[in-house]
């Protein structure tokens, strides 16, 4: 319960500290078409020569581009990472090794906080700009769709132990700004950010489908899409194990690694 | 002597906006915010003479960092003007730039990666120093900052004194005529600080180097400035001599005595007790009731001991940050 | 000039030595570079695969197109781009107090002090698409043409560098500004897929002259494919005028309403 606490505590200053800046979340909202529109703009012409890709029509891939975009923004929230990293760098890291608190718990509420918030901004932004190309778009609702509430979330707590996990690297090596941004490259296209999987080789899908990252925005979506069939319990499955796999992980790092860690810069 | 700092009625306002507390409040300002003015720095003027080190002191947001950042040219006076090396600081180009310099304690010119050496090379080219001077310049400033043997070894590394001292270092290879130092003994150990001091001591006297300093450790400013500059509130509230500031403040002397046999006494006159027990009294005496006490004292007691102490430098500043008025 | 020369010397240096400091990231980076290669390569191909022409382009020219856009983001990647990335954070905790007091450009030392030279390796593989798309067009290739190829791809270079300070000056009145490093990101990962010519209308006037991200790779590969002539040029010219201008500007407006951060 006092773990509970103290991570709620943490997400909510983290809250509060996204929500000074207003121009960036109002802008934010509105630049999100930017990508929707160039999507647009790609496929329009691309279709123009084919009515269907893959096996996707333009109002499929459209609604594919509207809802990958902003589940990748929400599921690649790595700020976290980033400043594990950094923190470890200047030296300030120091400060969770004297905490009564566990340090993953701690970038854990950071994250909470920074996820929920994008969760929101996200929802609006899809709401705002499904209205404004909501003829180009297709959306079959179902039952099923109850599913994305565990789905989503999950997705969400894997892709924070991973980046966790990777960041934990910065004991050992200082500086890993370059593995972070390969990282960031590999899984955005692993989870079919940049583009849906299903247009990639056909072997290429089968061995992602094993990797957890095919279910961080590339099944979900498709899954709204009615064009999975991969039944979600499996996906769910596939999540929770490697959530665990990288939450033993980085326990086993942070642990072994520590030693390295020098402190320097206080 | 020439002055070659004069600032006339200097004022700077910040704006900045309000947020209630809470997580609602953060919401509420999403939509509307209330924006506040602050004056940091109030109608300041004064003259600072060549090769002169002047201390610069007041309380934690008093205006001294803004006052140092509008001498330097970082942000722009919102009135008044300032004249530096026959310069405007806040219109003035790369000529003035080359002309001081400015060495903060919480903000770093060093590449944190590399070691100093190559923090001192960049310098170098930006400064256009020939090379002949850079190095009589690096090798006097080694040697006397006694850093040697750490100029291979990467800044993240160094501790925070012999990373400072790094910093002075970088700042002083362009000869600059004016040094500006911005709290440079901030979290240093008290060696440290020492070593600071001396050496801009020895950089005053044999580069004839101006220097303004602030820092909130009044052994950095008893030790360097003959002269004081207290800010309160963005103005000034005394320009002078620090001697002739502390003398004011000294009203009174706290008189520590110990008995040979268990004493109860209590002085006739306006002496505060501030400890007290069988054997041992203290108590804080004004300066003009000094002789008239220790007379009283030895006349009633059977005393074993008795020293008389002046108040602690610090103790005496946060008497004259906390007045009222101003001091000259 | 020869100051800024002489300052470029030493970062350089400086550079090659902090990056050899840190081993493990000095192969991070080589990863880094060839893996984003791989995967813009991917995804322009799973895309552009699937039909055969568009906006009368055919794959030598998309050849060329993304060829040209690895060498521009190789050799931006490796000059300015991570010091212009510090640049709001620089406004933010007052860290630009230390670079408006020394005398050469702030803009110019926060711009290369970052540069991480090992990017431009990544320049290899895009000329090498650049040539094979040459080729499968069958491009009377001259050296007027090459020149002509390598003065544009110039002048994108610089134009990519006004909209990349541009995107963070706000960081002066705003402090922070996630909003346009993600309209950044989103523009230039689809330069990198979206050539120009397939911008029609009101689209076409927005990402030419408003954001102008849709000339970056677009305007070489006209040159180079003999598609285009003079108004190109002119294009590229009167954009690049007013994006440096307006750059200029609103960079001095900026460090006008700079209050840096106490202490």
């Amino acid at each position: 319960m006092n773990t509970v606490k103290k991570v709620g505590g943490i997400a909510a200053i983290t809250w509060k500290g996204l929500l000074i800046y207003r121009a960036d979340a109002w802008l934010n909202i509105v630049f999100a078409g930017a990508r929707v529109i160039l999507t647009f703009l790609l496929w329009s012409a691309v279709f123009s020569a084919k009515d269907r890709i893959g096996d996707y029509t333009l109002p499929m891939m459209i609604t594919y581009a509207v809802f990958s975009t902003q589940l990748a923004q929400l599921q690649h929230k790595d700020d976290h990472a980033w400043q594990l990293a950094s923190e470890v760098r200047a030296g300030t890291f120091s400060k969770y090794l004297v905490h009564p608190f566990s340090i993953t718990g701690h970038f854990f509420g950071l994250w909470l906080g920074a996820w929920t918030h994008q969760l929101l901004l996200s929802l609006v932004t899809i709401l705002v700009w499904a209205l404004a190309f909501w003829r180009y778009m297709v959306i079959p609702v179902n039952a099923d769709l109850v599913w994305l509430l565990i789905l989503v979330p999950l997705g969400g707590v894997f892709m924070m132990a991973f980046n966790h996990a990777v960041s934990l690297a910065s004991l050992k090596f200082t500086e890993i700004t370059g593995l972070l941004i390969f990282k960031s490259n590999l899984v955005e296209f692993f989870s079919g950010a940049l583009i849906p999987l299903q247009l990639l080789p056909d072997w290429f899908e089968r061995v992602l489908r094993i990797t957890p990252f095919y279910y961080v925005i590339y099944y979900p979506v498709n899954f709204l899409l009615g064009a999975e069939n991969q039944p979600p319990l499996r996906a769910c499955l596939v999540l929770a194990g490697w959530t665990l796999v990288f939450v033993l992980a980085a326990r086993y790092w942070l642990r072994s690694a520590h030693r390295f860690y020098e402190g320097v810069g206080i | 002597m020439q002055s070659i700092i004069k600032v006339n009625n200097l004022c700077k306002d910040y704006t900045f906006f309000e947020k209630e507390e809470g997580l609602r409040g953060s919401l509420r300002s999403l939509f509307t915010r209330q924006m506040q003015s602050r004056r940091a720095v109030d109608d300041f003027s004064f003259t600072i003479d060549n090769h002169d080190i002047v201390g610069l002191i007041g309380p934690n947001g008093a205006g001294k960092t803004t006052l140092i950042k509008m001498l330097t040219g970082i942000v722009k006076p919102t009135s008044g003007g300032a004249v530096v090396l026959g310069y405007d600081p806040a219109h003035a180009g790369n000529e003035y730039k080359r002309r001081f310099a400015l060495v903060m304690g919480q903000k770093s010119q060093l590449w944190w990666d590399l070691p100093a050496g190559e923090t001192f090379r960049l310098n170098q080219a930006i400064y256009q120093i020939e090379e002949g001077s850079f190095l009589k310049n690096v090798h006097w400033l080694t040697e006397l900052f006694e850093v040697v043997p750490f100029l291979k070894v990467p800044v993240r590394q160094l501790s925070l004194g012999e990373r400072m001292k790094m910093e002075i270092i970088a700042s002083l290879l362009h000869d600059p005529s004016v040094l500006f130092l911005d709290e440079p003994t901030i979290g240093l150990d008290a060696i440290a600080q020492r070593q600071i001091r001396d050496l801009l001591r020895q950089v005053n006297r044999e580069k004839k180097v101006t220097i303004l300093l602030t820092s909130h450790y009044m052994k950095d400013i008893h030790s360097l400035c003959e002269r004081v500059i207290v800010i309160r509130q963005g103005r000034k509230i005394y320009d002078g001599q620090l001697e002739r500031l502390l003398e004011q403040y000294k009203e009174s002397v706290n008189i520590h005595l110990r008995f040979n046999q268990p004493t109860q006494w209590s002085p006739t006159f306006s002496a505060q007790p501030l400890e007290m027990d069988a054997y041992h009294a203290v108590y804080q005496v004004p300066k003009s009731e000094t002789q008239r006490f220790l007379h009283s004292a030895l006349t009633a007691c059977d005393l074993a001991d008795m020293r008389v102490e002046e108040k602690e430098l610090d103790e005496l500043v946060e008497t004259i940050y906390s007045m009222e008025g101003e001091t000259e | 000039m020869k100051q800024y020369w002489q300052v470029l010397k030493v970062v350089l240096t400086s550079r090659i030595s902090r990056q050899m400091m840190y081993r493990f990231s000095f192969w991070t980076a080589a990863f880094v570079d060839g893996s984003l290669f791989l995967i813009q390569l991917l995804t322009f191909n799973a895309i552009f695969s699937q039909v055969e022409s568009i906006g009368g382009w055919q794959r030598g020219h998309m050849a060329i197109f993304v060829g040209t856009f690895t060498i521009l983001d190789a050799f931006y990647m490796g000059t300015y781009f991570f010091g212009v990335l510090n640049l709001p954070e620089f406004i933010r905790n007052g860290q630009l107090d230390l670079y408006l007091v020394k005398p050469v450009n702030p803009l110019f030392l926060i711009s290369t002090e970052s540069m991480d030279l090992g990017s431009i390796i990544l320049s290899i593989p895009g000329i090498g698409m650049v040539m094979w798309g040459a080729a499968q067009l069958q491009l009377p290739l001259n050296p007027l043409w090459i020149l002509g190829y390598i003065g544009m791809l110039l002048l994108m270079y610089v134009l990519m560098y006004c909209l990349m300070v541009l995107m963070r000056i706000p960081a002066f009145w705003l402090v922070k500004l996630t909003v346009f490093s993600n309209l950044e990101n989103a523009m230039v990962e689809f330069s990198y897929r979206v050539p120009g010519v397939m911008f029609k209308g009101v689209w076409k006037f927005i990402l030419y002259i408003l954001l102008p991200y849709g000339l970056m790779a677009t305007l070489p590969t006209q040159i180079l494919a003999g598609e285009s002539r003079w108004t190109a040029w002119l294009l590229a010219g009167g954009v690049l005028a007013g994006f440096w201008y307006l750059m200029d500007r609103l960079w001095h407006q900026g460090l006008r309403q700079y209050n840096s951060a106490s202490s």
